[in-house]
């Protein structure tokens, strides 16, 4: 019995910032064990075909494009759990399950596993398939230590980031379309969702550039600094934990084990002390820049270019510079 | 086998500004560090430095000398201080000063007037930059070489002349021998961490936060203690006042009192005049049910903090989520589950006294010490800043004679051995004052590295 | 009505971990001698229910630890807190890495409490879970879910949750019972204790409930666990700035103006 990879990927939600992530994801894994990835996307008329074409260039190479007439935008997490328990309900093959990451792809992953009865493996560094045997790689202890877990049961669900090497195209996938008329669950809270702020942050996880803020930042001027900077780069402004523990950002900058992963071009990290939990938000490839009063801060261990100074002297004059050229 | 003009054991200020000092006279310096980092109680201290007749507080129109200085040592140490380490300090603080900011150490601008200061003399600086920055002039001289790991357990005298020739050390690759020519230093700092020693000297302190370097388990006080050095000021061990007793992250007292807050006890009681030393408020708390106070303020006096000041920044401990606040006293009473007609009546009470000049339960007359006037409690929102007594440094140990040689039970110099910071006893006698600690730390170990370079 | 604040507790993210590794012959994990304290978001769901509690005096708070006898320092420090309830549910030890054996373990847990009308966790249970156990047991047990909220309001007798998620910020009224994961914010940074109830409650019993003896079939078995390296970044060579501020913060400027403009290297 061959494990099928599948991605699974909820299409239409701007909360998942990159929902093929989890297709390249499926290729990689599919690759190194010579199998084939698919992908299932579930949709609307209106996003599936740019989505399909974006699934054969991630790798995948048999996609099933689902789409029900009566989605909500954006798509409730029950819906969507609802339409995918459905699709793979007759399915009786051995299955590894991808989602993306991020707060949806994960309690998706999460939920299905108690609907389908799938093995939840949650947000892995790897996956390894040796017969009917699937390995998994975990981070726990945030991010200090490494587990290693294994299953033998014929459904497993797992959320995987995007590999460092994008697996090749595929030129000519085999497309399954399947029109959902599924009754959706209709007592399902429907959230008001309050319309953004006008000085809302930008987006951490989908941004080139990042410039962050630690407890070193000792408040919350120093953060209006930051904006002021990263609106000049035309970079989103991430916080550590303690930051936004002490409310000079909000939970939706947090970057860190426990808070968004980011992988921008370049992150710039301001007063912070580097702690493995923070660095474990950051990817690998990403490169980091410091500026930190402390020359010894384990930050500019892991920095290509620092500044040891204090933001305070450093801030003002650094946006004054940028500013006038 | 290794060796050395000077061995300084302990990677504090006050090991750091000997060795400096001991390095720009042209001796060859080797620094002990039990911990894998430098820096000590003094890097967790709240920075704050007691110097009198500096152009700081000569441009902030604050008078201020020597004398004055000395007196209000005298005043505080009650008889218990030793008069000539008083002089030690006095008549070379305002020359460490000024060696400070000619090494390229920032002040902070505001100066505040803080426990036992008839004037504000409390000259503030971030205590972990202070070590990094001596740390870093330590190295640009070249002379002073670190071992961190390494802790030292015995000193070494020689058998005929008893002098102290070096010590014997531990580190990561093992035991180590050292001989110093010239003499050994210890700024191995206090005991706050060593339980034994605490039950033996200071049981009033069972109840206490013991705040401190985790070093601090008084090697060096034991080291020499093994030699017959005599002890000074065992019994004035005490707890500092302000200390909020279940939060780990601030290691610095709060002390609104300073500011014209009131202290009262679970009952909803005062219990103390206020404006005394805060080791004397610390000792006043711990008799109190549980060991715990909360210092009650209204929004002026909240207002009224000072964020330079780590000991005065109450909105950063606000923001915190450290005080407790309220809209009414009555309200505020019920979330410390206080008696609400106690403190209800406490308060009316003490804002009586403030209109009459006169407080006839506790005799308080001032903010703090001689400085400022009191003020009613009365403008919401109310708060109150859960307080214990912590005992942050225990300043007493080694006696010393003026040039800080070690003193054994006899009067007898233990030649070859000097002292310099927490480890020594005799200077701060019954009280203390804010800014003395670190202040001694710098001043005592510049003279200690003199005195051995001189040897 | 009944809250349930489930509480993990995780190893002192300050300590620095030395050496971990399954016990031998089994897959828990050795754990001897590290210090527990509550996650930020354990900490949350704690503050979130007791705010709640505060808000309504009908409101009834009972937290649950599950755990062995090593969490007992951890209940304490909740005890002084005053919840209604406090009690451990003794795992005896059994692992939970198997997200299904977990939650049916906390059901139990749950059911031990009370019938609960809310149920709190935070965002992640305990060091080996990422975020997997909240949804799973709500949705395991036929619960509403909100994942992810950052705070908790009554409005007209019915809870309203709050959260981000992505771009957009969601207000949910709950139907109950209903199980919310919540996240660290600055509005639900956990209250500290009076030192008079930390001493009364220094001489309280610790209430511990059993668990139910068959915790049913393991599917995910651990084969190890290792503490990791930090992974290597940078190589290690780390460009200082150097020279007088201003031509610092000139080249710190030039390279990031480089990055914006996509031309660096």
């Amino acid at each position: 019995m061959t494990r099928r990879i599948l991605a699974l990927v909820p299409l239409g939600d701007p909360a998942v910032s990159d929902p093929c992530a989890a297709i390249a994801a499926a290729a990689d894994v599919a690759a190194r064990h010579g199998l084939r990835a698919g992908a299932m996307l579930l949709g609307t008329a209106s996003d599936i075909d740019t989505a399909a074409a974006q699934a054969a260039r991630e790798g995948a190479v048999e996609i099933v494009l689902a789409t029900h007439r009566a989605s909500d935008d954006p798509p409730l997490v029950e819906h969507l759990l609802a339409s995918f328990a459905h699709l793979l309900a007759e399915d009786e093959d051995a299955l590894l399950l991808l989602l993306p990451g991020g707060a949806v792809g994960e309690e998706l992953a999460a939920r299905l596993a108690a609907r389908i009865y799938a093995v939840p493996l949650g947000r892995c560094n790897a996956l390894a398939l040796d017969g009917h045997t699937v390995t998994a790689h975990r981070a726990t202890y945030g991010g200090r230590a490494e587990l290693v877990v294994e299953t033998d049961a014929p459904r497993c669900i797992a959320v995987l980031r995007r590999p460092m090497e994008t697996p090749p195209a595929v030129a000519a996938p085999t497309v399954t379309r399947v029109e959902l008329d599924i009754p959706l669950p209709q007592d399902v809270p429907q959230p008001m969702i309050q319309p953004a702020a006008a000085d809302r942050p930008r987006r951490v996880d989908a941004a080139r550039l990042v410039v962050s803020g630690g407890r070193g930042m000792g408040g919350p001027d120093g953060f209006a600094q930051l904006h002021e900077l990263a609106a000049l780069l035309d970079a989103a402004t991430g916080a550590s934990l303690p930051a936004v523990d002490a409310g000079w950002a909000s939970v939706s900058q947090q970057v860190g084990q426990s808070g968004a992963f980011v992988a921008p071009d370049l992150y710039l990290a301001v007063a912070m002390s580097g702690t493995p939990q923070h660095l474990a938000g950051i990817a690998l490839r990403s490169r980091i820049a410091a500026i930190n009063s402390d020359p010894e801060a384990d930050i500019f261990r892991v920095a290509e270019i620092g500044l040891a100074a204090p933001w305070q002297e450093v801030l003002p004059r650094l946006i004054e510079k940028i500013r006038d050229g | 086998m290794m060796e050395t003009d000077i061995l300084v054991v302990g990677g504090g200020a006050a090991g750091f500004a000997a060795a400096l000092e001991a390095a720009e006279r042209g001796a060859e310096v080797l620094m002990l560090e039990k911990l894998s980092e430098t820096g000590g109680s003094s890097a967790m201290s709240g920075g704050c430095l007691a110097f009198a007749g500096t152009d700081m507080q000569r441009e902030q129109g604050i008078a201020d000398d020597a004398a004055l200085l000395a007196r209000d040592l005298k005043q505080l140490g009650g008889g218990a201080a030793d008069d000539a380490l008083i002089a030690v300090y006095a008549d070379h603080q305002l020359e460490t000063y000024d060696w400070l900011k000619a090494h390229g150490q920032v002040f902070a601008p505001g100066l505040e007037a803080s426990s036992g200061q008839s004037v504000p003399r409390v000259h503030t600086v971030d205590p972990a930059d202070l070590v990094r920055l001596l740390a870093a002039r330590c190295r640009a001289t070249g002379k002073v070489t670190l071992l961190t790991n390494t802790a030292a357990r015995r000193l070494r005298r020689d058998a005929t002349t008893g002098r102290v020739t070096g010590l014997l050390a531990e580190g990561p690759d093992g035991a180590l021998d050292i001989t110093a020519r010239r003499g050994v230093i210890l700024a191995s700092g206090g005991f706050s961490r060593n339980p034994e020693l605490l039950a033996q000297f200071a049981p009033a302190c069972e109840h206490a936060v013991f705040v401190g370097g985790e070093g601090n388990a008084g090697d060096g006080l034991r080291m020499a203690w093994a030699l017959g050095a005599d002890l000074r000021d065992m019994a004035q061990i005490k707890g500092t006042f302000g200390k909020h007793p279940t939060d780990e992250l601030n290691n610095h007292s709060c002390l609104c009192v300073y500011k014209g807050a009131i202290a009262v006890n679970q009952d909803g009681r005062r219990f103390v005049d206020e404006s005394l030393s805060y080791k004397l408020l610390g000792e006043a708390c711990l008799r109190q049910p549980y060991g715990t106070g909360f210092q009650i303020l209204d929004a002026p006096i909240m207002a009224s903090g000072d964020n330079e000041v780590r000991i005065l920044d109450f909105e950063r401990r606000l923001e915190e989520g450290l005080f407790i606040e309220a809209d009414t006293l009555e309200d505020l009473a019920r979330q410390i589950e206080v008696p609400e007609a106690t403190l209800l009546k406490t308060v009316a009470d003490y804002n009586r006294f403030v209109d009459a000049g006169e407080d006839p339960e506790f005799g308080r007359r001032h903010m703090v010490h001689n400085h400022g006037a009191l003020r009613r409690i009365e403008t919401p929102p109310f708060y109150a800043y859960p307080s214990t007594a912590a005992v942050y440094g225990t300043y007493c140990g080694l006696r010393v004679d003026p040039q800080m040689h070690v003193i054994d039970v006899f009067g007898e110099r233990i030649d070859g051995l000097l002292a310099a910071g927490e480890v020594v006893g005799g200077f701060h006698g019954n009280a203390y004052m804010t800014g003395s600690a670190l202040g001694k730390a710098l001043i005592f170990g510049r003279i200690a590295a003199r005195t051995a370079v001189a040897a | 009505m009944e809250i349930v604040v489930l509480l993990a507790g995780v190893v002192d993210p300050k300590w620095r971990l030395e050496r971990l590794a399954l016990r031998a012959g089994g897959e828990q994990p050795d754990e001897t001698g590290l210090p527990y304290r509550l996650s930020p978001f354990d900490e949350a769901a704690l503050e979130t229910a007791l705010k709640l509690r505060d808000a309504d005096p009908a409101i009834r708070v009972t937290a649950v630890i599950p755990g062995d006898a090593a969490r007992d320092p951890l209940l304490r420090a909740v005890m002084a807190l005053r919840p209604h309830r406090v009690f451990r549910f003794d795992t005896a030890g059994a692992p939970l890495w198997d997200p299904h054996a977990a939650t049916r373990l906390l059901a139990a847990a749950v059911d031990a409490a009370a019938a609960a009308g809310l149920v709190l966790m935070g965002r992640e249970f305990g060091d080996g879970d990422d975020g997997v156990l909240p949804p799973l047991l709500a949705t395991a047990r036929g619960w509403t879910f909100c994942g992810q909220a950052h705070a908790l309001a009554l409005a007209d007798g019915a809870i309203v949750a709050h959260r981000m998620r992505g771009p957009r910020e969601e207000a949910i009224a709950l139907a109950t019972p209903a199980l919310v994961s919540v996240t660290n914010d600055r509005s639900n940074r956990l209250r500290h204790p009076l030192m008079k109830n930390v001493v009364l409650t220094r001489r309280e019993p610790i209430e511990i409930v059993t668990m139910p003896a068959d915790a049913g079939p393991i599917a995910l078995h651990a084969r190890s666990l290792a503490v990791v390296p930090p992974p290597q970044r940078g190589a290690g060579a780390c460009r200082m700035l150097e020279g007088p501020l201003d031509t610092q913060i000139a080249e710190m400027a030039t390279y990031l103006r480089d990055w914006r403009d996509g031309a660096s290297r």
